[in-house]
């Protein structure tokens, strides 16, 4: 492979765990916002806790990673194909680049949602809000180093930017959070049980929807800024990675409306959870694709760029 | 035992599908990366022109960008017919432009200048351009 594709491997890789880990903690600040009201026996309610706990864990774990693998793979992209990267050459784009700048808030709120995700775990009553918090500002440092800052005017694209990540991160984390929630729902194998796990999945689909509605239109704005007209869909390689994107944003959309509108109004029985549990399945896994094929489309160059 | 060797098959299956996964991951990573490379900034000129011939050795290389470049990680190289020239630093200045002195004349023959630096994005870019150098006599 050659060097610079190679160090386009690099970068997707890292920021696609970049997306894995956000969508993670997005996924299980939002559900248990949504467990909160739901009145749950309580030895399933304290396995949930345990079980967003983990999430939240591994989620910022991810995170963490993802900040040194990006840090590595901008190094490599300015100095790897001309010498061996050495921790000089990382500490120079690090702490000496422009982009080494903007990197560093990111780390910086990376390393301090460590202290969230430890209050969460010790069970300290602000944890969760902490997360909250932490979370929403990881999202918003994460443009800081995208093609939003190219533009003159990188307020409005920036803030375009932001929500069409908590949008994604909502939807997809989410579903993952409940999707890992629900095995424990229908262990139990209790009518209250599917009847909680119900009224969550309810609940979930009204902000799912909220979600995907958010992600559309920040889409359609961000797209038309960065691909000038409507032919660079076809004619540029960004502009066919895009329409890569939305039909894959179609295709999981057009599953979670079938969940919607067939599966959830039946969910009174357990052969319809598990109808449900393959839905979801096959939805996170188109998810997980459209994860890598965004993290690829935002280190390609925009149309409007090249003129 | 036979409930352990059960459980054990089952965590065997798990983790082949999550390697199994994560391999088509790499691979989609891989492909999507090889097809669709492009570049970003853009060189609006440069100094000397791309395929100018010169009738005496230039002062200094210039080459302008879309965006400033970034100065931590710019880089301006000259290769001759004997390999490479010496420059100055390669410097940032206000009109986007990246500019290294040509620290000795330069003889007759042809020369590539290569270029790498970044814009807002961070983005990395290379490039380059040639010239010539033929005395007037």
């Amino acid at each position: 492979m050659e060097a610079e594709a190679l160090s386009l491997v690099y970068l997707a890789f890292g920021k696609w765990l970049t997306y894995l880990g956000l969508v993670g903690l997005t996924g299980a600040v939002s559900l248990r916002q949504l467990i909160r009201p739901v009145q749950i026996a309580p030895q399933i309610s304290s396995r949930i806790e345990q079980l967003l706990q983990s999430l939240v864990s591994y989620a910022n774990g991810l995170v963490i990673a993802a900040v040194f693998v990006r840090l590595y793979a901008q190094t490599f992209s300015v100095f790897g194909l001309d010498e061996p990267v050495t921790l000089e050459l990382v500490r120079v784009v690090g702490f000496e680049s422009r982009w080494g700048g903007q990197w560093q808030f990111h780390a910086a709120v990376a390393i301090l949602t460590s202290l969230a995700t430890v209050m969460v775990r010790s069970q300290n009553r602000l944890g969760w809000n902490t997360l909250t918090v932490f979370t929403v500002i990881l999202w918003l440092t994460l443009p800081l180093t995208g093609h939003a800052m190219s533009f003159v005017d990188t307020s409005l694209l920036w803030a375009v930017q932001v929500g069409h990540g908590v949008a994604a991160g909502v939807w997809m984390g989410t579903l993952f959070a409940l999707f890992l929630v629900g095995s424990l729902f229908c262990a139990a194998e209790s009518q209250d049980s599917l009847t909680w796990f119900a009224t969550l999945v309810r609940r979930f689909s009204r902000r799912a929807i909220c979600a995907v509605m958010i992600l559309g239109v920040t889409g359609i704005v961000t797209s038309w800024f960065y691909l000038g007209s409507v032919e660079h869909l076809w004619r540029d390689p960004y502009g066919r990675m895009l329409s890569l994107k939305i039909f894959l944003v179609f295709s999981t959309a057009l599953i979670g409306a079938y969940n919607w509108r067939y599966l959830v109004p039946r969910l009174n029985n357990s052969s319809a959870t598990c109808g449900l549990f393959s839905s979801m399945r096959a939805e996170l896994i188109l998810g997980v694709f459209l994860l890598v094929v965004t993290a690829v489309l935002v280190h390609l160059a925009m149309p409007a760029e090249m003129g | 035992m036979v409930v352990r060797s059960e459980k054990r098959k089952g965590s065997d299956m798990s983790l082949k599908r999550a390697g199994l996964g994560f391999g088509c991951v790499l691979c989609l990573l891989s492909v999507l990366c090889v097809t669709t490379l492009w570049a970003h900034m853009r060189v609006q000129k440069t100094m000397p022109e791309d395929g100018a011939r010169l009738t005496s050795s230039p002062h200094h290389i210039q080459v302008w960008y879309t965006q400033l470049p970034d100065n931590a990680i710019s880089q301006l190289l000259l290769e001759g017919v004997d390999g490479d020239v010496s420059l100055g630093d390669t410097t940032v200045k206000e009109d986007k432009s990246l500019v290294a002195t040509v620290s000795s004349e330069l003889v007759d023959g042809n020369y590539t200048v290569k270029w790498r630096t970044a814009g807002d994005d961070g983005h990395t870019q290379r490039g380059d351009f040639a010239f010539t150098v033929r005395s007037a006599d």
